[in-house]
């Protein structure tokens, strides 16, 4: 059996983002737009919480910290991977397409798999960093409150499985083109159709509307906020990386036979 | 080394290379020679991996290029026509990520790079960024990353494409030294290049093989009869009628400077002739012939078919009877046309 030898292809991927300030400027947009969003949580949930005796009286539903902080927090990492991630793979292979240095990879003792899974694990490895960064927001919490830790922990792990799918599609899409822009269009353009697709869903049509809940990314997504880990929620995202990480093997592939 | 039997390879609707059957022996440098679009790229790229072969078969250092892909990508160096760089890497970054993809560890990698850099002059530039390299030195980057792990086979597609003349010749030396301990295979379009550098050449025209051998042999064989060049001082006239007299000469072709209707008095005239042989014997007779009419014979020799017309003739050829085997009538018939 043939080692893999995805291992150079990942070393140089690493170092290139770190090399290029795009990277830093990403990173820091992320850090900065969370940051700024988790602030405005906090501030909503103090409001709200200063209300709590009055609602009660009035019969409003009880106020929740993980529903109203964790949850909010979770969405809007969510909302932001949609955006940053499309940046952080665009380059992935439309740029080796670009520039040529395609044909020299292909020419080294690399399987289109090498590429592709030292591409996607070096694209994952830097949004895990930037991920890895937001564990401060927990810090916070558990400072300033008592929050149900487990769904916490379930919320954030989720986020790296959710991202890890994100990283997969925009690959994807990079090898759909030489183009970065429209590299980072079509990632973003998927990712939104699989977020938005089950809000199609609706009783009226039926049978169909339970396969499009089936589909929507942001249903199974939804689940973690819950603190639930279900096998059809871990199988569909695994299902859709890997899924998108072959599909990026075959278009790889079509070179044999195109001009 | 290279063995290629019956390579086709179709891309989409296109045959790029129909039939193609050639081998490399250990050592030889071979030149691949054909106008843009003959399918020379295409054949390279089968040869590297890039994609397999339609039908065929194609084994490099023994190892077939479909089956045992990895082995034949560890023995070969490979340069494509657009040098392939990653311009945010040094030259020392970029040559020890193909030396890592190659198989080597962290300690052999420098032992590997250090005698590339020096093969390619690359040592001074080694910690530059190759985005900020001149034309000229990301050339022999590319040339370097080919190099990186001694590779057995070279392959080199259009090696010199975009340098200056100084630059080119440099290439050039550096090929040559590697006749002899390197198999070579580079593809180029201009002609001297192949009769500098290489010990064999293939022409290929419209994915087939047109003609090949050393370059010596190809413009000896093509040759039909020989062709001289001769000046000589007296009526041009009266020589081209009795130079047309003699046996061996089949053809006599006046290129004279200047006012060739006066008689004596003018200076030399040029005449081209194509004899049916070449020997002593026609150049004797034909001196002869000359002096004995009290002209005077300034020069005789003898014009070599340069690896450029036969390259021509080979090509147009091809394109006006593809069908029938180029024989030795069809191609004077062609020849008087043009």
């Amino acid at each position: 059996m043939r080692k893999p030898n995805f291992y150079p292809i990942y070393r140089r991927e690493i170092r290139s983002y770190f090399k290029s300030p795009s990277a830093y400027i990403a990173i820091g947009l992320f850090l900065f737009m969370s940051g700024l969003l988790f602030y405005g949580i906090l501030e909503n949930f103090s409001l709200l919480s200063g209300d709590a005796q009055y609602r009660r009286e009035m019969g409003f539903e009880k106020i929740n910290f993980t529903r109203h902080v964790v949850s909010n927090l979770y969405w809007v990492i969510n909302f932001l991977l949609l955006f940053v991630v499309p940046s952080f793979t665009m380059r992935l292979l439309a740029e080796e397409k670009k520039t040529g240095t395609f044909e020299l990879l292909v020419s080294l003792p690399f399987r289109d798999w090498d590429i592709v899974l030292g591409k996607f694990l070096a694209a994952f490895t830097v949004i895990g960093v930037m991920l890895g960064i937001c564990a401060y927001y927990v810090l916070v919490m558990m400072r300033f409150g008592t929050p149900e830790m487990p769904v916490v922990l379930v919320a954030y792990l989720g986020s790296f499985i959710v991202a890890a799918t994100y990283v997969a599609i925009g690959l994807f899409a990079s090898s759909l083109t030489e183009n970065q822009i429209v590299a980072a269009i079509l990632a973003f353009v998927i990712l939104l159709g699989l977020y938005l697709i089950g809000d199609l869903s609706t009783p009226s049509i039926g049978p169909l509307s339970r396969l499009l809940q089936a589909l929507s990314l942001r249903y199974h997504s939804e689940q973690f906020t819950h603190g639930l880990i279900r096998v059809q929620d871990i199988a569909y995202f695994v299902a859709v990386l890997v899924i998108a990480l072959f599909l990026t093997c075959r278009v790889l592939e079509l070179r044999r036979w195109r001009a | 080394m290279v063995r290629v039997e019956h390579l086709t390879k179709q891309l989409g609707e296109i045959k790029a290379v129909d039939d193609l059957s050639f081998e490399v022996l250990e050592g030889e440098v071979l030149g691949f020679l054909g106008p843009n679009g003959a399918g020379k790229t295409t054949a390279m790229r089968v040869l590297t991996c890039y994609f397999p072969p339609t039908s065929g078969k194609v084994t490099v250092g023994g190892f077939d290029v479909t089956r045992d892909a990895d082995e034949v990508r560890r023995i070969i160096g490979y340069m494509p026509e657009h040098v392939p760089l990653y311009r945010d890497m040094t030259v020392e970054e970029a040559l020890d990520f193909i030396a890592h993809a190659k198989g080597y560890n962290r300690r052999s990698r420098k032992k590997v790079i250090e005698p590339v850099l020096e093969e390619t002059g690359l040592g001074d530039v080694r910690k530059r960024l190759i985005g900020h390299l001149s034309k000229g030195y990301r050339q022999r980057v590319g040339l370097a990353q080919a190099l990186v792990g001694d590779p057995k086979v070279l392959i080199l597609d259009e090696p010199t494409v975009g340098l200056d003349p100084r630059q080119i010749s440099e290439v050039r030396t550096l090929i040559k030294s590697m006749a002899g301990h390197r198999t070579v295979i580079l593809s180029t379009h201009i002609l001297p290049e192949v009769q500098m550098t290489c010990s064999r050449v293939i022409i290929i025209n419209r994915g087939k093989i047109a003609a090949s051998g050393t370059p010596h042999k190809l413009t000896t064989q093509m040759r039909t009869g020989g062709t001289l060049i001769l000046k000589v001082i007296g009526p041009p006239a009266l020589v081209k009628e009795a130079l047309g007299t003699l046996a061996q000469v089949r053809n006599v072709t006046m290129i004279c400077p200047e006012a060739p209707e006066k008689g004596e008095g003018v200076g030399p005239c040029e005449f081209r002739l194509e004899t049916s042989s070449l020997s002593p014997d026609v150049n004797a007779a034909i001196a002869e012939t000359i002096v004995r009419r009290g002209w005077q014979l300034v020069e005789l020799y003898e014009s070599g078919m340069t690896l450029e017309e036969v390259f021509l003739r080979v090509i147009s050829s091809d394109a006006t009877d593809s069908e029938s085997n180029s024989t030795q009538e069809s191609e004077r018939g062609g020849e008087k046309l043009a």
